[in-house]
């Protein structure tokens, strides 16, 4: 709704509420969520997911980036693509860096 | 003579799969590479879509080859067969980073998309960057969907 009216701070209001009612949930449940097969499922489908992902955007980004003269209003959307492909290489490589002490 | 011909002709036929042998060298694929590079920053800065074209063909060619020799990518690449690229450590590391990435990027793209939208009112500029990080998310959404679907119904 506060998408819908242009006001930022119900916007705020409401994601916050969102994690915390999805934290206390996790929580207070007790019961088990996920196995270990959900796990591995979860895990492969991310990786690959997160691959055809940074590629398709990487090069959809790039295409309107190239199309700047024919499509002028699209290359915000191509910078956008683009930069979100440079925040998943590097989150990955965050996380990458973080399990590799881990494990 | 019959002797000689047929030692040239086998010295010719070793010249040629030399040269064969030489595109599906891991330098040759690495100078490729390369130059793939170079024709997108090319392209870009020109703005030029041919260019692109040209990179996207080659980057499937190269693909093709990769995939006809993905059972020899080791040796291509490292020139040596024992060499492991890729252990269960770094496959568990891969899975679980790539877990975390994409559980992150998901959150941030909708929480970003949500912002610059409400703030459309007084940064109108950027409410076509807020729909298509929504659109973004929702893509991601159905990668990963599709992907579990797929997995679950092999394992």
């Amino acid at each position: 709704m506060s998408v819908s009216l242009g006001a930022i701070i119900p916007a705020f209001l409401a994601i916050l509420i969102g994690a915390m009612l999805s934290y206390v949930y996790k929580k207070n449940t007790k019961e088990v969520l996920y196995d270990e097969r959900m796990v591995k499922i979860s895990e492969k489908s991310s990786r690959i997911a997160m691959i055809l992902f940074a590629i398709s955007i990487t090069f959809i980004g790039l295409f309107l980036i190239t199309l700047k003269d024919l499509y002028p209003e699209f290359t915000q959307v191509g910078f956008t693509l683009a930069f979100s492909a440079i925040g998943i290489l590097g989150l990955y490589y965050v996380f990458y860096g973080y399990y590799n002490r881990k494990y | 003579m019959k002797i000689i011909t047929e030692v040239n002709d086998m010295s010719e036929s070793g010249v040629v799969l030399k040269i064969l042998s030489l595109f599906e060298s891991g330098l040759f694929i690495k100078i490729v590479s390369v130059f793939i590079t170079g024709l997108w920053i090319t392209g870009i800065i020109l703005g030029n879509i041919y260019v692109i074209i040209l990179a996207l063909l080659l980057l499937t060619g190269l693909g093709v080859v990769l995939y006809i020799h993905g059972d020899k990518l080791k040796e291509i690449f490292y020139g040596d067969g024992s060499v492991i690229v890729e252990d269960e450590r770094t496959q568990l590391i891969n899975e679980k980073a790539s877990t975390m990435t994409l559980g992150v990027l998901i959150a941030v793209i909708i929480w970003v998309g949500i912002v610059i939208t409400a703030l459309r009112t007084s940064y109108p500029q950027y409410s076509y960057v807020g729909y298509t990080l929504f659109v973004v998310a929702i893509f991601c959404l159905i990668l990963y969907i599709s992907a579990r679907t797929y997995y679950a119904r092999k394992f």
